[in-house]
């Protein structure tokens, strides 16, 4: 066989093992990647970090096992910053899988809450359960509408298990319309975003976690100001440990220290934000950024040899 | 044995069958798929019921005794009338009736088509009027945005009003490609102004970048995941759980 036919001609099975070897054994590495946070997670951070303790936040969790390497990241990071807070919460899935890992994502972050000297997060009196919503154009519109009614008839799970209404939890007991609520984050693998931002926008801060495929697509809506903040892929999940580590400031301002992540837009100006220091920050995105970096090397690598390989035939006249 | 090992016992061994696929089709990877997908049906069509169906409509329509001191919910006959429409979504099943299978998707499509202006407006106006964007600079003070370091928020403020060059250029930039990929899109004429048929080629092109930028997204995307089943194997249970390793 030529060089040229034996570059095109790798195995299947000998590409699979090199992305097995080469994406699973940077994982037991401690590998840390030089990181400048994309401006768009900066507005993501900033806007969970500064919002009200006063005020729930509404969530919707739209993610399940199949993305857990980003969405799990993000849902991760966005429960941790809102415990460690105290800002109490109402979540809600388009699909019944998702609630499932949703419910059994918060009572492990609590269960590391209170590990960590925090508080523990208790359904109905720290969060509310809101259940499944399938058909989420319809959902959406009654939230938007009469959010108070919705509330109303949505049915919960109180602290020891008993059925209740939403609306008779301590967590929403302010709650009467959408804006009550101080904040949407959604974290997803869909496109439920879209859906939800698009009849929305204007009503309720929103805040979109999302996977790397739909984040490009998303960028648009951050710009133009739809989206408070966006944070997108394996990527945005690293921009936020890194925050909730080393914290965020204006490069105007006092405070924070020299591995502090700075940012020149004017509307943080004398602004620090701190993070978590101390806490768990560095987890999921952290082991796997530099794992991708390795992938991609490889990916890079096999297209050049492909190409070589290529070139080499049509030079020898091959088809 | 632990039931929290357990749980990644099975874990390790489902998410083997389901890549044993790569190697060649097999036994062991249908069983798992198989298993995966009953699993998923049972466990929709009970939470369908126990999360949505019950509490909106169910209750809601027969009303419900109160619990723990709680008043009893009153039932309101009206939600029955939404039950035929419901059913006729199973006449899709029947040859003879398959039509009025359609009454109920006209029902959502008409609600959804309902909502267009409101998304249109909520959606893609803002966007639009992001496109309006300063192309020319206002200060040649320096071409790119200076730093700010050490001074106030008022001044950073007032320099943030400015349009520097690298801005304009950038606006420029964004202004241009709105254009030009819009002008891909002329289908219904013959391009032979030589200018339109130009900025059509040009708007080619950058759609050609934005969605190789999306299909590089899509294989980032595609690789963590890979990475996210490799890390419970390896670090999770391996390293973990069987190894007792931090």
């Amino acid at each position: 066989m030529s060089l040229a036919k034996k570059l095109q001609g790798f195995s299947s099975h000998a590409l699979y093992v090199a992305l097995i070897l080469f994406a699973g054994l940077p994982l037991f590495l401690k590998v840390q990647v030089p990181n400048e946070p994309e401006a768009s997670t900066i507005d993501a951070f900033a806007f969970i970090r500064q919002l009200p303790k006063d005020k729930p936040v509404l969530i919707e969790s739209d993610w399940s096992l199949s993305t857990r390497g980003e969405s799990g990241g993000q849902f991760e990071a966005l429960m941790r910053m809102l415990m460690r807070e105290e800002i109490k919460f109402a979540f809600y899935s388009v699909d019944p899988i998702n609630i499932a890992v949703a419910r059994t994502t918060i009572g492990r972050l609590s269960a590391e809450n209170v590990k960590a000297g925090g508080k523990e997060y208790k359904r109905w009196d720290d969060y509310v359960d809101l259940g499944v919503k399938p058909g989420l154009e319809a959902t959406i519109k009654a939230f938007d509408q009469n959010m108070g009614q919705a509330l109303a008839t949505n049915r919960t799970f109180k602290t020891d298990g008993s059925p209740g209404f939403a609306k008779d939890s301590p967590v929403l007991q302010n709650v009467k319309q959408l804006k009550d609520f101080s904040a949407l984050v959604i974290v997803t693998g869909t496109g439920s975003w879209q859906i939800v931002t698009d009849r929305l926008n204007g009503k309720i801060p929103i805040v979109a976690m999302l996977t790397g495929v739909m984040s490009p697509e998303a960028l648009p809506y951050h710009k133009s100001g739809q989206l408070a903040g966006l944070s997108g892929g394996i990527k945005g999940v690293y921009d936020l440990e890194s925050m909730m580590e080393r914290g965020l400031k204006h490069e105007s301002a006092s405070g924070g220290d020299k591995n502090t992540v700075t940012t020149n837009n004017p509307k943080y100006a004398g602004q620090y934000i701190p993070g978590f220091p101390g806490k768990i920050n560095i987890d999921r995105a952290s082991a796997y950024y530099p794992a991708l970096h390795f992938a991609l090397f490889l990916l890079i690598a096999l297209v050049v040899i492909g190409n070589v390989g290529l070139l080499l035939s049509k030079r020898a006249g091959g088809n | 044995m632990d039931y929290g090992v357990l749980k990644m016992v099975v874990g390790v061994i489902v998410t083997l069958g389901l890549y044993s696929v790569l190697y060649r089709e097999n036994k062991f990877y249908r069983l798992v798929e198989h298993i995966f997908l009953g699993l998923a049906s049972g466990f929709a069509i009970i939470s369908y019921w126990k999360e949505t169906v019950r509490g909106d409509w169910y209750d809601q329509f027969l009303g419900r005794a109160g619990e723990a001191g709680a008043p009893d919910q009153p039932g309101f006959w009206m939600y029955g009338a939404l039950l035929p429409i419901a059913l006729m979504g199973y006449m899709a099943f029947s040859k003879k009736n398959a039509w009025m299978s359609r009454i109920p998707i006209l029902i959502i499509i008409g609600l959804w088509a309902g909502q267009q202006i409101e998304v249109f407006n909520n959606g893609w106006i803002p966007q639009l009027l992001n496109t309006m964007q300063p192309v020319v600079p206002t200060t040649w003070s320096s071409l790119t945005v200076p730093g700010t370091t050490g001074m106030s928020p008022d001044a950073i403020a007032a320099m943030g009003r400015e349009v520097y060059f690298s801005e304009a250029l950038t606006n420029l930039a964004l202004v241009i490609t709105f254009v030009t990929v819009l002008s891909y899109f002329f289908f219904s004429f013959d391009l032979k102004n030589k200018f339109v048929a130009s900025t059509n080629k040009l708007g080619r092109y950058i759609l050609m970048v934005g969605l190789g930028a999306i299909f590089g997204s899509t294989v980032l995307m595609r690789f963590t995941l890979v990475i996210d089943r490799l890390f419970f194997i390896f670090i999770e249970f391996l390293k973990k759980t069987v190894f007792g390793m931090s």
